[in-house]
């Protein structure tokens, strides 16, 4: 089981969460997973600027040459993407939106219908299934309900799935880190 | 005595900046705003320069339109660094309020249901009034477009900024015209499916690559392995 997983080292807002996050890497560590780490604060890169190079100009490739590239590639050759990181008022913190925005590159320009709407076409044959165990605790359901929505809006997009939204509590109260490495389910897309 | 009307603050959070389709729609809300002769300013928020104005002068506008690009099915995240910046400048937004303008390549409004559920709950969230969302997608092309393509859409948009600025909320018949077609009926995703197959729907994309000369390189896969 190959895990690329995208973090946050701290939270501006929550002075608990450092602690907490090395609690959920010490549980993720346990997984018989390998597992690359990548700090998305500690990534150097251009936010998406929206120019489509990566479909027009440098097919797959971000015209920025950066450290979001080898990102991306673990990315591709991932079981899961994984995404820990807290919560700035209700949703992912922006870096790592930007990171999310910087993933164009793997999907094609070329549209079709899917799920009875236009989405783009795969670039590749495989992609990783999307996982997120967030800092959750200080918000209620109604953000959990946006979230999973998002999620289920951007695995879509890679015809994968969501395999599972924790937030910490979950992961280290619950034991809620085994429902990472459950067998997936196949979801066929129309 | 007649209490000052503040300037309306259209806020582009498109990070192409001036050259944005989301300027183009801008654009014809604030002809329609002028019309009503209500003031407005904007600020295109790519820029460094405007996103340290704007956190600035934060407290001195009350009503806000906030339009971009939907990026991966939410706000671009450089809108998101900006939102954070003024949540952790200013704690509560009580008396403000808010609209936004969400645009997008796909061309059915309910693909950004999700995001306009986001954007309710953050007005709610920091404390403004929720004013409603605009949402129109296919925009992508826009700027190539002759103009009798966008006419209607312009137009609407106009209208849309004049009643706005007359009556300082957005009309609802003329949202629900902009947002056509809300979900694709069956008869057109079959059309596209067709049209996708024998490659007219991916014209747009296949001139530029011819362009750019790297046509047959359409399908690279360059992390693969």
């Amino acid at each position: 089981m190959q895990i690329c997983c995208l973090y946050m080292d701290a939270s501006k807002r929550s002075s608990h969460y450092h602690d907490r996050l090395y609690q959920v890497k010490e549980a993720l560590q346990s997984l018989n997973a390998n597992i690359s780490w990548y700090n998305a604060e500690q990534l150097q890169f251009t936010p998406c600027t929206g120019c489509f190079g990566c479909w027009v100009k440098t097919p797959g490739r971000c015209v920025f040459h950066d450290d979001l590239e080898p990102v991306l590639g673990n990315i591709i050759a991932a079981d899961i993407l994984l995404v820990v990181a807290p919560v700035y008022d209700g949703f992912f913190p922006a870096i790592i939106k930007k990171c999310f925005d910087r993933m164009i590159p793997l999907l094609h320009p070329y549209l079709e219908i899917v799920n009875k709407e236009v989405h783009h076409r795969k670039r590749y044959q495989h992609y990783p299934e999307l996982a997120l165990i967030i800092d959750l605790d200080d918000f209620d359901e109604e953000v959990r309900t946006l979230m999973n929505h998002w999620a289920e809006r951007i695995v879509i997009n890679m015809r994968s799935r969501l395999r599972t939204l924790l937030s910490f509590s979950e992961v280290l109260e619950q034991d809620g880190i085994s429902q990472l490495l459950e067998n997936p389910k196949t979801i066929q897309y129309g | 005595m007649v209490k000052e009307q503040k300037p309306l603050v259209l806020i582009n959070g498109s990070p192409r900046g001036n050259s944005s389709n989301t300027r183009i729609l801008i654009e014809a809300l604030q002809k329609g705003l002028r019309q009503a002769q209500r003031e407005s300013v904007t600020y295109y928020i790519q820029k460094r320069s405007a996103r340290t104005e704007l956190l600035d002068q934060f407290n001195n506008y009350d009503t806000f339109l906030w339009a971009f690009p939907m990026y991966t099915d939410a706000m671009p995240g450089t809108v998101k660094a900006f939102w954070e910046d003024l949540t952790d400048t200013y704690e509560k937004m009580e008396g403000k309020k808010f609209f936004f303008l969400v645009q997008m390549g796909f061309p059915e409004a309910s693909q950004a249901n999700m995001l306009v559920s986001y954007l309710k709950w953050f007005t709610r969230h920091v404390g403004a009034f929720y004013g409603g969302t605009i949402v129109r997608g296919g925009v992508e092309g826009i700027q190539i477009q002759p103009m009798w393509m966008k006419k209607k859409l312009l137009d609407n948009l106009e209208q849309l900024g004049y009643i706005l600025g007359v009556q300082g909320q957005l009309d609802e018949t003329l949202c629900a015209q902009i947002a056509k077609p809300y979900k694709l009926k069956k008869w057109l995703r079959v059309l596209l499916t067709f049209m996708s197959r024998i490659g007219l729907v991916n014209m747009y994309w296949n001139k530029q690559l011819k362009e750019h000369g790297v046509f047959d390189q359409r399908f690279s896969t360059p992390y693969s392995g």
